[in-house]
């Protein structure tokens, strides 16, 4: 009797557990009641409701706490409070296998596959259709949608840190385009040295002008002085788009980087540094934490890929001559200007309103306050008033007792204020039109040498957002091909030769070849010009434009 | 009384592992297994396939088999000789000095290593060798590919050996104290009382541990490999768990993943049961 009772005990287990796994269907979709008063939207119902949110974002782990200055404001403005959930993608498909999904998903990316599912799937709501019933007064830019729209023309979420091209239209002197693609070297040591800054803009001058700080070794501050560092480590991309090769070739078509001229010139570039011992070892596998030390230190002469942000105060707090200047790149054999890519725009996390959820209208409207301009600065600035003041140029001011507090204890200040607990709506805009405009030498420094490239800086992002679908067999070709061409490209910046250099080189192209690099291109190419197509672009590099 | 622990065997051990029709599907997770698509084998052809197998074979194979020859004796050699020790104090002293490593994480105990390495200002080794006019530039010692299997493999031993020696230890200390009498009276020395009397006192031991050990050969520390691998080491640190890690997991390809999974689970299996035989016939000892 016993062994029948639990033999039952362990087939119900069984069934119950693998009825589990099946979905459970026909969830009421719930549309409330439309209702619509004086003013903003978020101000017709502000009585309390709590909305659950999944945010799948690393390290984010906070708590709904009103008296957290951010949070409370949030609530006294629109009666909503958070019951946040944190936790990565494998909780997630938990939810969502269960259909247990919480009122609000933030995905840790635009492109986590996860997002095309939920649209596929008919699990989350369009936002159009919310906008128009509960909160007609939100904006979102007509080239988010563009960019986002699903295949019905519906947009099925919002992304955080999208760049709209129309900011930059409509505040061009506040709104520009970001990039990384630099190359800064020590003034003061150059005249030490006795090195012209204009030698660095042929490849021979370059290399001579680093000899010259290997030969003098010099010990800065108890560390050698070192030629060359990159943000973080040496690669020819970078270095190939200040030779000047662009991502679109002249014909408009998208451009496979590793088969360019200017790409494999990078390589040999980096490979004679290598041979003629400029690149320290350790930058090989430094991290940016490695690479911020040794510009604290000021053991470095010349860095690649970054200005110099906030190494440059360290350092002239131990060395106070210390100053760093951009310089003309060294240029190809084959001419050109640098064309640089900007730092992608097209958005960080993506937030999704299930429809399971009872209260669509709440979550919109209060989706509506976060996006407008007081809203925005709610998540990086705090509440007008409490923290901060606007200037007469518009621009944030901090109150003197916030000022005071970020002063004595930043990490406390941001607790106390709640900054930067919204970065999921957040957009990188808001910081360039409202962040107090540079005053300290260092900030100075740093507007300088980025204005210095900033006329070769282009929006690449129709030709960087062109990977295959997450999951898909093709993505699994392209990381296959690009983890056989790294530990190539490696062995080529260190070959004991250029000829060693170029035959590897040679090699691993017919190899990626071989591994249907054709049907990578293939597919990049057409997602590319379908990229183009929904922002009716002939061209997105300038120099192509005939 | 065993009724729970079977419950507990079920739920968790068994009806999980219909999770393994997911190395047959392209699985979805917002349409579940059942709605996802059916594609057999192809996963499995992928692994055999692709032009990096024979790279991540070799590495794991050769990493785990030269760390199963070092670091396995290397235990038993421990615990042996930790057993000699007569003085109490210096016996616990070396004994929580060797087990410390192990409750270090690997990536704070990796992340020492890396610095004593490194080939910059700061590496402790690079500036002794140096200094003793050994060598006249440092060595990248993290970034050279040749040296990668036994830069893991040692930092493994350092980080394990005490942890490891603890199931030995504790066999010893498991072995009847007449027999060693009964050897002092026949005139045994130390060596002779190790040879006879307490190695085969922990022989069921050594052979359980090896028998694991053999069927665990196609993993490795994906912990120990996430921190101590970069772009420069990469051809001598991938191993199949990083690679199913790069090209399966970071990449949602849940099937994919799972297929080498259930795959080295197959081996694991035939492994364990070949070294089972093979040592039952050879010392009559084995796990069933």
């Amino acid at each position: 009797m016993k062994k029948v009772l639990v033999w039952m005990l362990l087939v119900t287990l069984l069934v119950l557990s693998l009825s589990g796994c099946k979905q459970k269907k026909g969830n009421t979709v719930v549309m409330p009641e439309v209702i619509s008063g004086e003013g903003p939207s978020w101000t017709w119902d502000t009585s309390p409701v709590e909305i659950t949110a999944y945010v799948g974002m690393e390290g984010y782990g906070y708590k709904w706490n009103t008296d957290i200055v951010s949070m409370g404001h949030l609530t006294e403005t629109t009666g909503v409070s958070l019951k946040l959930i944190s936790g990565n993608n494998e909780r997630l498909n938990a939810m969502i296998a269960t259909d247990n999904l919480p009122d609000i998903v933030v995905l840790d990316s635009v492109t986590n596959p996860i997002r095309q599912q939920l649209e596929k799937n008919d699990r989350v709501w369009d936002l159009d259709t919310l906008i128009e019933k509960y909160a007609p007064d939100m904006k979102i830019p007509e080239s988010m949608h563009t960019w986002y729209e699903y295949e019905d023309g519906k947009l099925y979420g919002y992304p955080s840190f999208y760049g709209a091209p129309e900011d930059l239209e409509a505040y061009p002197d506040w709104v520009k385009l970001e990039y990384h693609n630099k190359l800064i070297v020590r003034e003061d040591l150059c005249q030490r040295l006795g090195i012209n800054v204009e030698d660095f803009s042929t490849q021979d001058g370059f290399i001579a002008a680093l000899k010259k700080v290997r030969e003098a070794s010099l010990t800065v501050n108890g560390s050698v002085l070192e030629p060359v560092y990159f943000y973080t480590q040496p690669h020819p991309l970078r270095i190939a788009q200040l030779f000047g090769m662009a991502l679109e070739d002249e014909d408009g078509n998208w451009v496979e980087v590793r088969k360019h001229e200017k790409y494999k010139e990078a390589i040999l570039l980096i490979n004679r540094m290598y041979r003629e011992n400029l690149i320290p070892e350790d930058a090989w596998t430094a991290t940016a934490d490695l690479v911020d030390r040794k510009l604290n230190n000021g053991a470095v002469f010349c860095l690649f890929d970054r200005s110099t942000s906030g190494n440059l105060k360290a350092l002239q707090q131990v060395d106070p001559n210390a100053s760093f200047v951009p310089v003309n790149p060294p240029a190809s054999q084959y001419g050109g200007e640098p064309a640089i890519t900007a730092v992608s725009t097209a958005g960080w996390t993506w937030l999704a309103i299930p429809k399971t959820t009872q209260v669509p209208d709440r979550i919109i409207r209060m989706l509506s306050y976060l996006t407008t301009d007081e809203g925005q600065r709610l998540n990086y600035y705090g509440v007008e008033g409490v923290t901060y003041t606007m200037d007469e140029n518009g621009r944030v001011k901090y109150t003197e007792e916030a000022e005071a507090l970020f002063n004595s204890d930043f990490n406390a200040a941001t607790r106390k204020y709640g900054l930067n607990y919204f970065p999921w709506v957040f957009n990188w805009s808001t910081y360039q039109r409202f962040n107090p405009l540079p005053t300290t030498v260092d900030q100075l420094a740093d507007v300088e040498i980025n204005e210095f490239y900033r006329e070769y800086v282009y929006d690449a992002r129709c030709a960087e957002l062109v990977d295959p679908e997450a999951g898909s067999d093709l993505l699994a070709q392209q990381v296959k091909i690009n983890s056989y061409w790294d530990q190539e490209e490696i062995k080529m910046m260190r070959a004991s030769s250029a000829e060693e250099a170029e035959r590897l080189y040679n090699e691993a192209i017919a190899a990626i070849d071989k591994m249907g690099l054709q049907e990578l291109y293939d597919y990049k190419n057409n997602k590319f010009h379908e990229n183009k197509e929904k922002f009716d672009l002939d061209y997105i590099y300038e120099g192509n434009r005939k | 009384m065993v009724l729970p622990a079977i419950l507990f065997l079920v739920v968790f051990s068994y009806i999980p592992m219909v999770g393994v029709v997911m190395s047959f599907v392209d699985y979805n997770p917002v349409v579940g297994f059942a709605q996802s698509e059916w594609v057999g084998l192809k996963y499995f052809k992928e692994l055999f396939t692709d032009q990096a197998f024979p790279m991540i074979m070799k590495n794991t194979l050769g990493m785990n088999l030269i760390g199963l020859a070092v670091s396995f004796p290397a235990a038993i050699l421990f615990a042996l000789l930790l057993n000699e020790v007569r003085v109490g104090w210096f016996k616990k002293t070396v004994q929580t000095a060797s087990y410390l490593p192990h409750f270090v994480s690997w990536v704070i105990f990796g992340g020492i290593i890396i610095q004593m390495l490194s080939a910059g200002n700061d590496g402790i080794i690079n500036n002794l060798l140096l200094r003793m006019g050994l060598i006249d530039r440092p060595i990248n010692f993290m970034g050279e590919p040749s040296l990668f299997w036994g830069i893991h493999i040692a930092s493994s031993l350092i980080k394990g050996l005490g942890w490891n020696s603890i199931m030995y230890i504790a066999a010893i200390g498991g072995i009847n104290g007449e027999l060693y009498e009964a050897a002092e009276i026949d005139g045994a020395g130390r060596f002779r009382k190790m040879w006879n009397i307490t190695l085969p006192g922990i022989s069921a031991t050594i052979v359980i541990m090896l028998i694991f050990a053999i069927s665990g050969i196609l993993n490795s520390s994906m912990d120990s490999t996430l921190v101590l691998q970069n772009d420069l080491n990469y051809t001598a640190s991938e191993t199949i768990d990083m690679y199913v890690y790069h090209v399966g997991i970071s990449n949602y390809r849940f099937s994919y993943a799972t297929a080498i999974g259930l795959l080295k689970s197959v081996v694991a299996l035939i492994l364990l049961l070949t070294a089972n035989y093979t040592s039952k016939k050879i010392t009559d000892k084995g796990l069933f």
